[in-house]
């Protein structure tokens, strides 16, 4: 299958980023300040950009897939745990996908969401069928979990530990992540 | 699995054989091979991934990743210690996985210990800080959440994870039979 010329790979990365060199990263991506991108993982533009934001780390075997023709926005503090498939088309801040999730380009995620390990996100058809065309929004707070990926909303609590155990996490990242890893050069 | 069984083959030189009999993919990406000990005649397949620079906070030399003898990480398995905050500050925890292990392909492996004769199937997912004991068998397509624990000769299954029956006795025999087995029919073409 060949494709219709694929844009040229342009990253544009923040000096505090640290992006492994055994990734696979394609068309025109931007990276924010102090995202971590591990070995293994494929960050596809393959129609329009993806932009990501402050602090995100991206762990191996992660695919984020762009094919839409708009610019894919992923907010600040967001966590890509192991083997997650992400094509949605904006995604706010401080989720965390957890290994094997899946999030559909319909879905559009807000913030502190969590997608719990194996689950698949996909635009929930029990919304009205005139609007079943249209992107659905996940509100703040939705947790996707179990077999049936059924949805539910967190209370909140437990926030503040959640988020100082990402921002430690994200500094002892830092520190040993170029220690054992390549490094793609700032360009 | 017998002594009837067809041998699995591969190309030979895309597997490196040590000196203690590990047989471990050119293709499968191993970071801080330094902090990784296979304790013998282990197999590491094709595209399987083995995290060994996530390694304790403190200073000095770390094992993060230990195996016994005739383990197999399948294809495409990625084996990543867990981490969590200590004392205020985050620090990585290492994986120890014991003797006679078989992890099936594709699973994503964040436990903190494994006992000896277990088996995972494919596309399992253990989440962090899990506790496998000895001889357990846990089905494909299995997710185990953070922290569970398995007990001795039980059978789990399912999304999240639960308890479905108990193994036999004679289990261990039967899974040390099928470890040595594996190893002799995994030889190169």
């Amino acid at each position: 299958m060949s494709r219709a010329a694929a844009p040229p790979t342009k990253i544009t990365s923040h000096s505090s980023c640290m992006i492994s060199q055994d990734t696979d990263i394609r068309g025109d991506i931007a990276f924010d300040e102090g995202t971590i991108v591990h070995p293994k993982s494929s960050i596809l533009a393959l129609g329009g950009a993806i932009s990501f934001g402050k602090n995100c780390i991206i762990e191996e075997g992660v695919i984020i897939v762009n094919r839409g023709k708009d610019t894919m926005k992923i907010g600040d503090s967001n966590h890509f745990m192991v083997g997650c498939r992400i094509e949605s088309p904006s995604i706010g801040e401080w989720n965390t996908f957890q290994p094997r999730s899946t999030c559909s380009s319909g879905v559009i995620i807000s913030d502190n969401c969590t997608l719990s390990a194996g689950t698949t996100l996909l635009h929930s058809l029990s919304s009205s069928a005139s609007t079943s065309e249209s992107m659905e929004t996940l509100p703040p707070c939705t947790v996707i979990y179990g077999s049936n990926s059924d949805r539910r909303v967190w209370d909140g609590t437990g926030q503040k530990a959640g988020r100082n155990l990402r921002e430690k996490h994200l500094e002892y990242l830092r520190e040993i992540i170029p220690k054992y890893n390549r490094i793609r050069p700032n360009t | 699995m017998g002594a009837f069984d067809p041998i699995m083959t591969y190309e030979k030189g895309t597997y490196i054989e040590t000196d203690t009999g590990n047989k471990v993919s050119r293709k499968a990406t191993i970071t801080g091979a330094t902090n990784i000990i296979l304790g013998g005649k282990s197999i590491i397949q094709t595209g399987s991934i083995l995290r060994g620079d996530l390694k304790r906070s403190t200073a000095g030399q770390h094992v993060v990743i230990s195996m016994g003898r005739y383990c197999l990480i399948g294809e495409g398995s990625v084996v990543r210690p867990p981490g969590k905050l200590y004392k205020g500050a985050f620090t990585f925890y290492p994986v120890r996985i014991s003797d006679f292990v078989h992890i099936g392909s594709n699973c994503i492996i964040e436990a903190a210990q494994i006992g000896s004769g277990v088996e995972i199937g494919k596309n399992c997912i253990i989440g962090k800080f899990v506790i496998v004991k000895d001889l357990a068998v846990i089905l494909p397509d299995t997710v185990l959440p953070e922290g569970a624990v398995v007990p001795s000769m039980s059978l789990w299954g399912g999304n999240p994870g639960k308890l479905i029956g108990t193994l036999p006795e004679t289990y261990q025999e039967t899974m040390e039979k099928k470890c040595k087995t594996y190893y002799q029919q995994f030889r190169p073409a």
